[in-house]
């Protein structure tokens, strides 16, 4: 009986939902009444990620919990997750009983929190990749193969020309980025992106047909 | 009226030929008159070095699948990805070594929990599976990949394995990686981030390779044969690409205008 759960019936549905929004993709008009049909099977995954959400939530705070009770390493920092997650919930929530006919309703504060710490703190974050990228580019520009000298040097010509100062020292750096960008970059990026469409339609059929089963976990 | 929707004919006729070649080179395959060999994916390979690297060094490894989620259009991505988790996650159980799961988005987390478990219960160490291992951190691009950038530094982790589809944050991921000295595996066929990961990681899946993984780790010939089929694809595609560009340079459109059907 276990077996027919974990591994029959998701194949069976795997199958039958990729045969169906295949057929209703390439058969079925939009706005008819047979494709909002479909729609509604894809709406069902909405049910799923609203689940799965308090399950990432009921982990969180599972993991967080037990740290701090275990003295885990960095317990401390656990406290300050679970208030932040607290904090964040009960204004999110007491958002919603100010206005019970909208569940969506983002209150001033929830707002405030959002706009002025959390993007804060998201951009903080993102403004790293500014020096890793430079880190890895003193990394990568080096003269020590084929490769890794096309590398430097197109990517030297790509700096100048998208640098304002490249275009200042000569007026041909801009052209040269440019055609780098349009021309060798586009032809390598198609390749790359048929070589990923074609993989994908063949993981996609052996995982139709039940070939390819990793996703559910090892056989037996 | 077409009985195929508007704009999509010439998708639909370039499916069903990659589907019959695939599907072709899968029969052949099965009925054994053709025994395809597949190149050796140096990211793949390496995945055994970086576990047992984690043993000796009696540190973690840190695996991840990207951004994806079950309702997006890059889930092709997150399975393959969670094929190599199930790999890794039985090597792992063989050779005794840590290995913590950092999901993104949690519609995987079930998955993810079933294939790790049945990885141990595959290897035969069922009682070494432990669910803390599998730690979310958090359903945002940038709180996860500090999530996982923190990770690797408190742990001092001893390989790191991304696989799956990422974005911003790839080189993040990687160069936090390379600072704490682990060992680093990463694969994506999100194109825009490929060369991140070519840069910074020790080994890289490039596109497709990554899609190819489940079935160069099965070492079924069945799904070897489906990677054949890719082939004949790619030389198919090849082909309509040389002669459509040549009949529009002599001024035949017909390629060309197949293509807006």
């Amino acid at each position: 009986m276990s077996l027919v759960i974990k591994r029959y019936i998701p194949l069976v549905l795997t199958f039958l939902m990729g045969i169906i929004m295949v057929f209703a993709t390439y058969f079925l008009a939009p706005g008819t009444p047979e494709r909002e049909a479909t729609a509604l099977l894809t709406g069902t995954v909405d049910v799923i990620v609203v689940t799965a959400g308090v399950i990432g939530l009921v982990v969180l705070l599972r993991h967080h919990t037990l740290n701090i009770n275990r003295r885990g390493r960095f317990w401390k920092y656990s406290i300050i997750t679970l208030i932040g997650v607290a904090i964040y919930l009960i204004i999110g929530i007491y958002g919603v009983f100010t206005h019970p006919t909208h569940l969506m309703y983002a209150s001033d504060l929830f707002s405030w929190v959002y706009s002025n710490i959390y993007v804060s703190m998201d951009m903080t974050i993102f403004s790293l990749l500014a020096f890793f990228i430079a880190s890895a580019a003193y990394r990568a520009f080096r003269f020590r193969s084929i490769e890794a000298s096309v590398l430097l040097i197109v990517g030297s010509l790509m700096l100048l020309g998208r640098a304002p100062i490249g275009g200042v020292i000569w007026e041909g750096f801009p052209e040269i980025a440019t055609w780098l960008l349009n021309v060798p970059n586009t032809a390598g990026n198609r390749a790359i992106t048929i070589g990923i469409a074609i993989g994908a339609i063949l993981l996609a059929i052996r995982q139709l047909l039940g070939i390819e089963r990793g996703y559910l976990g090892p056989e037996q | 009226m077409s009985v195929i929707n508007e704009g999509l004919v010439a998708s639909f006729v370039l499916l069903i030929v990659v589907l019959a070649e695939g599907l072709l080179a899968l029969f052949l395959t099965r009925a054994g008159k053709a025994q395809p060999t597949i190149r050796k994916i140096a990211g793949l390979e390496a995945i055994e070095e970086a576990v047992g690297r984690a043993t000796e060094m009696g540190k973690p490894i840190a695996y991840t699948t990207g951004l994806g989620g079950i309702r997006d259009q890059y889930i092709y991505q997150t399975i393959a990805g969670l094929n190599i988790l199930g790999y890794t996650a039985e090597l792992a159980a063989k050779y005794g070594a840590k290995l913590v799961y950092l999901p993104y988005d949690p519609t995987i987390m079930p998955m993810a929990v079933d294939v790790v478990e049945q990885s141990y219960i595959r290897a035969g160490k069922p009682e070494d599976y432990d669910q803390e291992n599998i730690m979310y951190l958090g359903g945002d691009q940038f709180p996860w990949a500090f999530g996982v950038l923190g990770f690797t530094f408190r742990e001092q982790t001893a390989a790191n394995i991304h696989m799956g589809p990422f974005w911003a944050e790839s080189l993040i991921l990687a160069e936090a990686a390379f600072y704490s000295g682990a060992i680093q595996i990463a694969g994506t066929a999100n194109y825009h981030q490929i060369h991140f990961f070519v840069v910074a990681a020790d080994y890289a899946l490039i596109g497709e390779e990554l899609m190819a993984a489940g079935a160069y780790l099965s070492k079924d010939p069945t799904q070897i044969g489906t990677l054949w089929g890719a082939d004949w694809a790619k030389f198919t595609t090849i082909a309509l690409i040389v002669v459509g560009a040549i009949l529009t340079a002599a001024g035949v459109s017909t390629i060309s205008d197949f293509f807006t059907l």
